[in-house]
Order: C-alpha cells, then structure tokens, then sequence
C-alpha cells in the first residue's frame, strides 16, 4: 500500500524524464498530478495506525536488512500537509517552467523528492529513515544548483553541512545497533533502549543523542548551522524556494520530535537521575536555549539583509527557532506549540516565497532597493505577502499568531522567563524586517522602468489565493489543525491540550480564534464608517508629495531615487558595530590559521614524493598495528 | 448586545482619549507658563480634520490608515474599563493586546509608506527601532507580574491588587514599575523618544503626507493608544478601580507624568534612546524579576 | 492697523496689464462663492483649529515664534504649526518673495487641501514694500495665489498677528473667506500670471541635471 506510492512516484518520474520538446509542460501537469494523487492516497490513509509493511531487501550472514514503512499519528500528518503544501506550490510551478531553460532535471528531481518525502514520515527503522534522508540530500542538493555557478557555491556549501549532519547520524544509528543492550534499528524499540541506558551511562547516551540532535539541526539550521538557508534558499530557483523553506527545513525538527522529544519524555517519567531545570532534563534546557539563540540570531540578520530571498531565509531560520524552543520544552503546549508553528510556518512561509517567487517573475529583481510601489501593479501578491507577514509576525487573526501563543503558554508556565524574553525579542524584531520587505517591494514608489509590469497570471494566483486561504482558516479555526496534533502529542505520552474548533485552552487563559477575528472585523468596520464620514478623498500622482515646495520634477528626481530602502535599518546595524567588528576580526584570524595549518599539511604531501610516500606507508602501518592491539 | 457594547467601548476610548490629549495640551501650556488652547480642542481638531478633503496616492493608504485604527480599537475590545469588559475568559488578556496592537501599528506603517514620502518612512524605521528598544523592558516586566499572578488576565492582576494603596504592584514592586513607566514614556512617544515624529527634522514622520480625514483618523488612533496604554500601566500597577471614574483618574495622572516629562526634555537620537532603553528600563526590570523568580 | 479682507474687492484690470493678455478674471460676487448650510456649522470648528504652515521666505518669520510662545500664545485659539501643507490650513507668507520662491508658494497651496486660506505677511506681499523696484521680487501676490487675508506692517507686531488670526476667523464664519474657491474659479487667470512670471526664472546655465 506504502511502497506503492513510491513506485508510482518512481513511474511518474520516468515519464517526466523522457517527455520533453513541445510537451514539456506537461512534466509539470504531471508533477501536480501526482501530488494530487498522492494528497488523495494519504489521506485515505487515516485511521489506519499502526499498519506496517515490511520488505526484505538483502541479508549478510546474521545481518537482515529489511524496510519497514509503517502509518504513525506523527508520521502521516507530517506526510499529509507536506504533500499539500508541495501540490499548492506545484500548481505555481507550471506556469513558471514554461519558459525556463533548466527545468528539465529540476522537475524529475522534486517528483523523486516529493517520494523521498513521505518516505522520512512513513519509515520505522533507522536504515529506512536515512535511505530516504539521503535521497532526500541529494535529490535537494541537484535541485538548488541546475548548472548555475552561483547557486553551485550555495548548494555545496548546504550539501557540505547535510552531510556533517548525515555523518553524526550513521555513528548514531551505528552505535544503537551495535551497542549490545540496545542493538535494534527499529525506532520505536530504541527509543526505549536508549532511555534505559540512560540510566546506564548517562555521559554515553547523552552523547548519541547529541549526534542525532547535530544531524537534525543540520536539517533545520539550528544555531551552529544556521547559516546555510540565506545561501541555498537564495539562490534556489524561484519556484523551489518556497518547498525548501516550507517543508525541507522541518525535516530535521520532525527528526526531533520523533526521537528525541519521546527520549526525553520518557526520561522524565520514569524516573531521571541526571541534573533538571524546572522539571526538564538539563540537556532539553540547553537545546531550548540553542533555539532561542537561533530566533534572535535570525532575526538580526534578517534585519540587516537587502535581499529580498535571503531577509525571507534568515526569517525561516528565527521561525526554527522559536518551534525548537517549544518543542525542548517538552509540556503539552509546549510541543502542540511547536508542531503547530511548524505547519503554520510552512503555509505562511511557503505563501511568502511564492509571493517573492511572483515579484522576480515579474521584475527579475532581487535586491529590495531597486524595488518599490509593486502594490498597484500587483494586488493579489501583495495580499498574499501581507498576510504571509502578518502571520509570521504572529499578530492575531492570521495562523501564525495561535502557534506563538502556544509557545508562550508553555514557556511562561513552565517557569521559563529568560527564554520568553528571547522569544519576544525574536518577535518583535520579526515586525521591523517584514514591514521593511513590504515598505521596499510593494510600497513606497514604482521605478520608471516596472511601469508597465502586470500581476501574474492566474494559474500563479491560484497557490496565491490558496495560501491566504489556509492561512486565515487556520487562523480563525485553530481547533481543525489542533486535534490531529493533540493526538500525535497524546502518542508521544503526554496530556494532549484542550480545544474546540476556535478556543484553545491552556493554563494561563485561554483564545478564542473566531472571537478575537470577529472583534477585527467589527474595529474596521467601525473605522471603515468613520472613513465615509469624512469629506471625499482624491488620488494623486506618487511623486505629487511633500518635497519642502520643490516640485520633484524640477530637479531631476525619479522615483526611484526617492524610494527610501536602502540601508533601512542602519542606523540599529550600527548598534552593534563594536561586536560586529570584534566577530569579524575573529573569524577573520580562524579562516587565516585554518588555511595556514591546511598549508603546511598540504605541502607534506606535495612538497616531495618521498615525504608523502612515507607518510602513507607510516599510516598503513598504524593502522596495522592499531588492528592487532584492539 | 455586544457589538453596542463593543461601540460603546470605541467611543469611551477616543473619547476619553481625545479628552486626555485636550488637557495635556492645556497642562504643557500652564507649564510653559502659557494659556493654552481649551480642553475641548481636540475635539474641534478631529472634527475639522473629518471636514476638510484629503489626498490618497494608494488604496493601500486608505486601507492601512484604516487597519491601523481598527488595530487598535480591536485591543480595547479585550480591556477592561474599570468594572466593565467585554469577555470573560478574555478579559484583559495581556498576550493577545500586546499582539493585537502591533496591527494597528503595522497598519500605520502601511497606510503611510504607501504614500511614497521617504520621510515616513524614515519615521516608521526609527518608530520600529525604538519599539525594538521599549518593548522588552516591558515585556520583562510583564512576565514577571504574569509569574506573581500566575495569569496573563490583567483582571486578574487587578484582582490581586485589591485592598488599598499598599498593595499595589507599583508599591510592591517599584522597579518594574519605574522602568514600566519609562517603557511607557516610549510608547506614547512623548520626548525624549520622539525622534519618529520630529516635525523640524522629517517633517512629522509618519504624518507628513495624512491630509484630512487621514489624518482625523491617524488622530482617533493617537487618542484611543493613549487610553489603551495608559489603561495597560494603571491596571498592571496602580490597582485598576471597580469605580470606572477614579480608573480614568488613575490613567490621566499616569498621562500627566508623561507629559511633565515630555515638557521639559530635549530630543534623544533614536540610536541612543534605544542604547539606554537597553541600559537602565533593562537593568530595573531584571533586576525586578530576579526579585520575583528567586 | 489695517486689515484688509482681500477676496473678491480688487480690481486687477488695470495693473500690471502685460501679465493678464487675454484672459479677464471672472468676477464673481462673494455671495455666489459663500458657504452655505451645512459647510457653515462645519465652519465653527474649522475656524476653532486652523493649523498653519509658514512660508519663512522674510524677515516676518521673526515675528511668529513670539506669537507661538509663552508671550502671546496663539494656540489658546486653537492655531498651531504644522510640518507640511498637507496637514495645514493656513499658510503664511510670511515676507517678500523672490520669483523663484512664488514657484514653491504656488507648488505648496496646492498641495493644500480644502478649505484652505492664505495670508499675506507684511508689507511685501501686497506692494513689494522695500524691494518694490526689485527684479527678483514680485510685487503683488494676490496677482498668482489668491489671499484672504492681509496683514499691513513691516512688520506686524504679533499682536498685530494675533488680530489678523482674529479678523480671519470672522470671515471663516460668515462663510466669506473663500479664497480656494476664488482661485478654483479663475485657475485659468491666476496659471497665465503665474506662467508669465515664472518664465522669467529659466536658469542661466546649465546646472547638468536633466528636468
């Protein structure tokens, strides 16, 4: 039923491997087609917990390698909505490759990606897991980089740090296997095995379950490896952004809350000998704090960004970083928090990148500056980007509002008041670099030469008014996205949150979604009434503005040089010169030193032949001897 | 029922809103030692604002200008007026309102950087920055007064202060509220922290291009955020009041503080207002919550 | 001191007769331009909160900070300064001006919305006063803009100010300070005086900067 899927994901990628010439629109009809399948398959899928399959695929002496793929509650929900998300983006898709020249890979990649997608959800064991993991690396990394120099240098750079992140993984899937009182690939049984080697040897399995967290945040840009989405969501192509931004990052947090989150909350249960902060084991504190260190981090490099792709790709990083927050908290609003941001940043996300994705489409322009007054030219993307930053912002009638609520909820009743701050300071800082992107592209002045620019056509507007949708929907009825969550959370052991459809309950008060857009609705229609009792209101020219008495045009002013974008925030980057300056100075001297020791170990072995000859021989004979001694 | 309840909320807002600014302006009047304009001046203002034509260079001008004040008014919805409110088991939710505001700000910011003026936009990036600086002083002092009532309702913080003048939070706890009152000082804009405005320097900021009844509703915002803020202030600190009159009381006199402030200070640059909102309001509140939490 | 309500009473036929070639201004009595009605009672509270933006081309910039301050104070009657002529409803002329000026005088009372009024600061404005033989003064503004109000005096003590604000108030109330309407009305007279003036500021070389 499972390995189905894949197959005919597998067929449908053939099909669009050899379609090509006049048809080639057709691979991306193709693409949607399939999603659509696929949307209809999994959710026909729900209900059915518990179902596995199984399939063995080759075996060395005692050693079985076998497949299982299996329905979890956390698995197909993820499945579910990701695959939803990459059909809205894919109707997007259509019309963008239409024109372009490199789709051609590009298409059969994501159709085998979309597979690999559900793979990660639908897999119970650690090989099957990191199969689809890699499969899922490289059918990425080949998608970001179709030939482009520029893109080539970002894709390495993400591929280098997957591949750190794949790396820790096998030595920890390595280890559960071989270490003799967990010795099982299964994921559920090592979860299990691990918490009571816990009790073990605490330092040991702490250890591995830091490998894991270090592929994941890998995965997700997590503090130290938050870098890589400004460079490989940047340069990605136009259409692929919004998935990587939406869906692929989430990867590594679905890793989390599939291993990690159970380990700990087992720990708790059963009894954890190890050090707690307010009720948490300590490590779970500490990864909470990487994650709001991650939120504040993102969000001053969004701050200071220009472009308009790499301000939306650091936003995404300060996103991770409040779920990983969340979910270390290890509550129930905690964790429900962070699924929940979870989805909500991949419908909000994804809207604002296929909003960005419409802008290039239209202006093949990236940097904000050299945009502007894009409203009038283009309405329905400009509602999209403001209620995709609405919601990022997570003012209330919009979705992302309920999940940050969440996230509050269980910060402030478990006790958290430093890590709140952070949060709050990651948020508020969220309001200045969105209302920057949207002051910079769509408002302000049009240039002179976007005059004649046009919205995008309507199979571009369809994911568009979808996204808005989804997200207002959301927003208002929480509950329907709620409740698939409370169940994941009830499995992973804890005590899933009260909701209705509109009302969230938590300890400290509690929302209601519909009453709060209600309330909304009712000030602007107050406002609205006052608006009409005023005198009439005329239109003006963009340049007919307050110029001190001079008229703009009589001393050669253009629009564009009366568009204030650049260097928006200058004046705050200059706040932290002193440390910005200080930061440089240091990595400056480690990327010095680094280069000066890879030198002279370089020159070892190209200096001579006889030196590297034998340094090789010298090494072969360690190894040897090292073999005999163990 | 509760839309006219949620009607009488707006108006109570502007119009106490607007009554405040009038005496204020009276005040900093006597203080300049001038006469100052009468108290109902801002009512003259917004309604001759509302009868003069305006300029629009966006429909987005007109609809953020609108967002803005309906951000804002939405907010009100959830506070409680002295004894009156409008929800129960939202009353005074202090989470939802400082999020809620944000959309009357973001509104502004919208409505007036649709009309293409590099001078508001410059207001709206020094605005946010300051906001930047002010919030999280607050925010801390927030979360510490959410710890101590182990609820984010502010009827509930209102609750707990009952029984007099000592147990008020702003006795009980006076950094917080010092620095609460110097975050407050931020929000209203007042100088030292009005580099956003600064008509000599870019031509009003935010304002520069809101003409008529624009700015007659750039106006009703200004007056229903002081109401708004205030009211925040005297129900976290000084007890609130189940006499809805000695409430508005309370909120004035906060307002006069500010005010007194703003009548005698000079202009600090945004840069180094937000440098000492992070310096001293910082210090005091976690100072403050070291206090509650050990 | 004399104030001198200047809408609708002069005559322009007979000066500066070259500028007006062609184009007679309509002479429309003050009755038929008058508010009426509704615009009336509206006329209270515009008349209670009139926001000024001067124009500080002179010396009469001097005169006004005495009159915001502490001394005279003139918000108690609800006048205040304003940043740009978008918010404004008034705005001062406040002095002589230069050709080169009258073009932004002109460029910011459209801006302006209505209703709107403009006083004439000082003696300049109404005769060119000490400039009046002046190349790159005008003498006469009502010729280009249309003034509702006067102000004699080089310069006007501010209590002199204070009186004109007073005096305009007046007339804002009967309805008969109307001078937006005036120039609505006779756009086409006021546009050719003010294109056979401006013409006169062509610059002189070529500053590089294409207009």
């Amino acid at each position: 039923m499972i390995a189905n899927l894949f197959l005919i994901t597998l067929i449908t990628a053939f099909v669009g491997l050899i379609i090509g010439g006049k048809l080639k629109w057709l691979r991306w009809v193709l693409f949607t087609g399939l999603l659509t399948f696929l949307s209809i398959r999994l959710w026909s899928f729900y209900g059915n917990w518990g179902y596995t399959e199984v399939y063995k695929v080759l075996s060395l002496g005692n050693l079985n390698f076998t497949i299982h793929l299996g329905i979890t509650k956390l698995g197909w929900f993820f499945a579910f909505f990701t695959t939803i998300i990459n059909l809205i983006i894919s109707i997007f898709s259509i019309q963008k490759n239409l024109r372009e020249k490199d789709e051609w890979g590009i298409g059969v990649l994501w159709m085998i990606l979309a597979g690999a997608n559900i793979a990660i959800f639908m897999s119970l064991d650690w090989i099957t897991f990191f199969i689809a993991w890699e499969v899922m690396t490289w059918t990425s990394y080949f998608i970001i980089t179709p030939g482009w120099k520029k893109s080539f240098k970002a894709a390495n750079y993400y591929f280098l740090l997957s591949m750190f992140g794949t790396y820790a993984m096998i030595i920890g899937i390595w280890w559960l296997f071989s270490n003799p009182s967990i010795h099982t690939l299964n994921i559920a049984q090592s979860i299990s095995g691990l918490a009571r080697y816990w009790h073990v040897s605490p330092w040991g399995a702490g250890t591995v379950s830091l490998l894991f967290v270090t592929a994941f945040f890998a995965k997700s840009a997590v503090f130290p490896f938050h870098p890589w989405p400004a460079e490989a969501h940047a340069e990605a192509p136009d259409d692929f952004s919004p998935y990587l931004s939406g869906i692929m990052i989430k990867y590594g947090l679905y890793g989390v809350v599939l291993f990690i989150v159970p380990l700990f909350i087992q720990l708790q249960k059963f009894g954890f000998n190890g050090a707690t902060v307010h009720g948490i084991p300590l490590l779970s504190y500490l990864l909470a704090w990487v994650g709001a260190i991650t939120a504040v981090w993102g969000t001053y490099k969004a701050i200071v960004s220009n472009d308009m792709k790499r301000l939306a790709a650091w936003s995404t990083v300060a996103n991770i970083g409040y779920a990983t927050t969340g979910i270390f908290i290890l509550s129930s609003n905690g964790v429900t928090g962070g699924i929940f941001h979870i989805v909500n940043h991949a419908i909000f996300k994804s809207s604002i990148f296929v909003a960005l994705a419409a802008v290039k489409y239209r202006t093949h322009e990236r940097d904000m500056h050299r945009l502007g007054g894009l409203a009038t030219k283009m309405p329905i993307t400009f509602l999209t980007f403001l209620l995709g930053i609405i919601a990022a912002a997570g003012i209330p009638p919009m979705n992302g509002y309920a999940s940050k609520w969440l996230i509050y909820q269980a910060l402030l009743s478990g006790k958290f008041p430093f890590l709140t701050t952070m949060i709050f300071i990651a948020s508020t800082g969220a309001f200045m670099y969105l209302y920057r992107a949207l002051h910079s592209i769509f408002l302000g002045q049009l240039p002179e030469k976007y005059k004649n620019v046009k919205e995008v056509p309507v199979l571009m507007q369809i994911p568009m008014l979808l996204g808005m949708l989804l997200m207002i929907g959301i927003g208002v009825f929480p509950g329907y996205v709620l409740r698939p969550i409370g169940q994941i959370v009830k499995s992973l052991g804890l005590v899933p949150m009260h909701v209705t459809n509109t009302t969230m309950f938590a300890f400290l008060s509690n929302v209601n979604a519909l009453v709060v857009f209600n309330m909304f609705s009712l000030s602007f229609a107050f406002a609205f009434v006052l608006y009409l009792l005023g005198k009439r209101r005329h239109h003006v020219e963009p340049l007919d503005n307050y110029t001190a008495g001079q008229n703009p045009k009589d001393f050669g002013m253009t629009t564009e040089m009366y568009h204030f974008a650049l260097k928006f925030y200058e004046p705050f980057a200059n706040l932290f010169k002193s440390v910005r300056i200080g930061m440089r100075y240091f990595y400056d001297a480690l990327v010095r030193d680094a280069n000066l020791i890879g030198k002279s170990f370089a020159s070892m072995f190209t200096s001579s032949t006889m030196v590297s000859s034998m340094l090789f021989i010298g090494g072969i004979v360690t190894v040897i001897i090292v073999g005999w001694l163990l | 029922m509760i839309v006219l309840k949620y009607i009488a909320f707006a108006l109570t807002s502007i119009i106490v809103g607007l009554l405040f600014m009038g005496l204020g302006r009276k005040y900093s009047a006597r203080i300049h030692r001038r006469y100052g304009p009468p108290f109902w001046q801002s009512y003259l203002d917004v309604i001759k604002l509302f009868s003069k034509t305006s300029i629009s260079h966006h429909w987005v001008m007109d609809f953020g200008i609108m967002m803005g004040l309906a951000g804002i008014l939405a907010t009100i919805a959830f506070l409680p007026i002295g004894p009156f409110h409008l929800f129960n088991s939202m009353n005074g939710n202090i989470i939802i309102m400082l999020y809620f505001m944000t959309i009357g700000y973001l509104g502004m910011a919208m409505g007036v950087s649709a009309s293409g003026n590099p001078n508001s936009a410059i207001g709206i990036a020094r605005a946010l920055t300051l906001m930047l600086g002010y919030e999280i002083p607050f925010v801390i002092v927030v979360i510490s007064l959410i710890f101590i009532n182990k609820s984010s309702l502010l009827s509930v913080m209102v609750a707990n202060q009952a029984g007099g003048f000592l147990h008020w939070n702003m006795i009980r706890y006076p950094l917080g509220f010092i620095a609460a009152e110097m975050a407050l000082q931020g929000m209203l804009g007042e100088k030292p922290f009005d580099a956003m405005i600064a008509p000599s320097e870019i031509a009003s900021g935010p304002m520069v291009e809101l003409s008529g009844k624009m700015m007659g509703l750039g106006f009703l915002q200004h007056a229903a955020q002081i109401f708004l803020e205030t009211a925040i202030i005297t129900s976290l600190f000084l007890g609130g009041s189940s006499n809805v009159w000695i409430f508005f009381l309370k909120m004035f006199v906060l307002y006069l503080v500010s005010l007194s402030i703003n009548a005698v200070s000079a202009r600090f640059k945004f840069e180094n207002a937000v440098k000492w909102f992070w310096k001293w309001p910082m210090a005091l509140s976690l100072a403050q919550l070291l206090i509650v939490i050990l | 001191m004399v104030l001198e309500m200047a809408h609708g009473t002069f005559a322009c036929a007979t000066f500066n007769r070259d500028f007006i070639r062609g184009v007679d201004m309509l002479i429309t009595s003050r009755n038929d331009l008058r508010d009426n009605g509704w615009e009336r009672i509206l006329n209270y509270f515009r008349k209670k909160s009139m926001w000024m933006l001067h124009y500080c081309t002179g010396c009469g910039a001097m005169e006004l900070p005495p009159t915001m301050t502490s001394r005279w104070d003139m918000e108690r009657f609800g006048i205040g300064p304003m940043a740009t002529p978008r918010q404004a409803d008034l705005l001062l002329v406040t002095g002589y001006l230069s050709i080169k000026s009258l073009k932004r005088v002109i460029y910011t009372y459209e801006q302006m919305q209505d209703p709107k009024w403009l006083i004439a600061f000082g003696s300049c404005p109404l005769n060119g006063g000490i400039y009046y033989d002046s190349y790159t003064v005008i003498n006469r503004l009502a010729l280009y803009l249309p003034i509702d109000l006067s102000i004699e005096g080089c310069m006007p003590r501010p209590e002199a100010v204070i009186n004109g604000f007073n005096t305009l108030m007046k007339g804002i109330e009967k309805g008969t300070a109307v001078g937006y309407k005036k120039y609505k009305e006779n756009y086409e007279w006021y546009k050719k005086n003010q294109d056979a003036i401006l013409n006169r500021t062509k610059p002189v070389f070529d500053s590089g900067v294409k207009s």
